[in-house]
């Protein structure tokens, strides 16, 4: 059953490896369209920005730049739509937007994105998933880009009532409209609680996936499960925050387990993930396509035990190494084997003993001359596309 | 003739800057205290433009009452206390920015120095092949 699980996830990941730079602005366009259509939805004030065409191009240039850039744009499109009705609270929006961005945004860049993701979740209750994945794919400071999320999704609901307020531009009336919109703000327990639970749930699973015990991952996402539940219990029955109990515990479960998706695809993708690089020395450019071993067709896998005795030679005094996933090497410039012969090295395919403790050998043994094993040094296999140095100078 | 161990060492030099490179060669060209105490004056002047903005709209918020209050309102008390209440925000957003920020930096030396060990590798290759020129030559 295992085997034909890993040789499923083989597949999926080969098939990954081919379409990866597709696959990842595809999906990223259609979460843009998530997050621009949703914004439109419920702040749909100007039909210009609510058009297909608008969200289209939108999602177009999000998918294709990094995310900062679509939180810029959706921060953008929440202000334009929200200036449409009313210039006063599209003012006082930009500020509590500048004001965020500068307190807390700005400390963790990459983590952006979670600011925009979260209002957007938190239609459909999946909102419980973010700070258990931040806990577990990052550290305490995702604590900042959550709470921004969590204010910017109450923020637009007091925001959609209140920029639809008729006023007229006398001064009392800003005043009044500001006044609200912060009282009812401030007054927003379900806000700080929502604060208060997400940055322990961040802290707990953070702080249980650090250790070194046997399923320290997996109980840390079950601890972030269980003190979201109890968390927001407890604000249900002492603040009086009201919480519907079966739909938190059943998406609290439901985020734990997109949550452990997300984190094995991230973990797995990041390490699986195609390199093309390109770079020169003094004969030629090298043009060089980096692919991760991830071969593990367990049936068909052909695994000989040699008495390391066997294979060691003179020449190959750093067969130590064993470092999995790790593209460094760590071997010391004494232990520096002597350099092979050219045509040693097209007699056999470098064998991987990563994750077996044993030589793996990709080719039949047969085909093998033992004086000319070279054991590798890191987990890529390259395929060179030389172009001969002199001839690109022209 | 191609060396392939050295286009392998030159393709890990080469995803290394490509990915966390980038970033790491960057923090390298500072001293750490410089790299800590740039970004603790960034945060700095971050926290000081959120302050005042916070201020302006806290002012509005609270306009009825100072309109009213007007007269009654001791204004230095007032202004003592928003002044106190920035200085300790500042400190706690720059000592914390210190810290973290310096955590930064060592983070990324520590993968700076295994870089450090292949470009030293690299050199090695090069030295070698030197050599054999020389010896060739001779």
């Amino acid at each position: 059953m295992i085997t034909i699980i890993l040789e499923i996830r083989e597949i999926i990941l080969k098939a990954y490896q081919k379409i990866r730079a597709v696959v990842n602005p595809v999906v990223k366009f259609f979460f843009a369209l998530l997050v621009f259509s949703s914004i439109n939805s419920s702040l749909g004030f100007d039909p210009k920005f609510t058009k297909i065409s608008i969200v289209v191009i939108l999602s177009v240039v999000s998918a294709i730049t990094p995310n900062a850039v679509m939180a810029f744009l959706a921060m953008l499109l929440i202000l334009l739509q929200v200036y449409s009705v009313n210039l006063f609270v599209a003012v006082l929006l930009l500020f509590i937007f500048i004001i965020l961005y500068a307190m807390l945004l700005r400390f963790s860049p990459k983590e952006v994105i979670v600011a925009v993701a979260l209002p957007v979740l938190a239609k459909y209750n999946l909102h419980y998933a973010i700070p258990i994945l931040m806990g577990s794919i990052s550290n305490p400071v995702s604590i900042l880009p959550t709470v921004c999320g969590v204010v910017i999704y109450h923020l637009l609901d007091v925001v959609k009532v209140a920029a639809t307020r008729e006023i007229s531009r006398k001064i009392d009336d800003v005043v009044e409209l500001y006044t609200d919109i912060f009282d009812s703000l401030i007054a927003n327990k379900q806000m700080i609680m929502m604060i208060v639970v997400f940055s322990i749930v961040i802290t707990v699973v953070w702080f249980i996936r650090r250790f070194a015990f046997d399923y320290s991952f997996e109980i840390s996402l079950g601890a972030g499960v269980m003190v979201n539940i109890l968390g927001f219990l407890i604000a249900d029955l002492k603040y009086d925050v009201t919480v519907t109990i079966g739909t938190l515990i059943l998406m609290s479960v439901v985020s734990g387990a997109i949550a452990m998706v997300c984190d094995y695809m991230k973990r797995v993708l990041d390490y699986t993930a195609v390199e093309r690089v390109q770079f020169e020395d003094d004969d030629y450019y090298y043009y060089v396509k980096a692919v991760p071993k991830v071969n593990i067709s367990l049936r068909e896998m052909d695994i000989k035990h040699y008495n390391r005795s066997a294979v060691d030679g003179e020449d190959y005094e750093d067969e130590d190494e064993t470092e999995d996933e790790d593209y460094e090497p760590e071997f010391s410039e004494e232990d520096e084997p002597e350099e092979p012969e050219e045509e040693d090295v097209k007699e056999y395919r470098a064998p991987s003993y990563r994750n077996s403790g044993s030589v793996k050998l990709l080719g039949k043994p047969s085909d093998l001359e033992e004086d000319s094993i070279e054991l590798p040094e890191d987990d890529y296999e390259e395929e060179l596309l030389l172009t001969d140095g002199e001839e690109d100078d022209k | 003739m191609l060396n392939e161990r050295k286009i392998r060492l030159m393709t890990k030099l080469a995803i290394y800057e490509k990915k966390d490179g980038k970033e790491d060669l960057k923090l390298a060209k500072y001293y750490k205290g410089d790299y800590a105490r740039l970004q603790a004056w960034k945060t700095g002047i971050a926290v000081t433009i959120a302050y005042v903005l916070l201020l302006v709209v806290a002012a509005v918020y609270k306009l009825e009452y100072f309109l009213d209050n007007a007269f009654i309102i001791d204004f230095k008390e007032l202004g003592m206390k928003v002044l106190g209440i920035y200085v300790i925000v500042l400190t706690v957003y720059v000592v914390i920015a210190m810290l973290g920020y310096s955590l930064k930096y060592a983070a990324s030396r520590k993968k700076l120095a295994k870089y450090f060990r292949m470009l030293r590798k690299l050199n090695h290759f090069y030295l070698v092949e030197d050599g054999v020129v020389k010896e060739d030559e001779e």
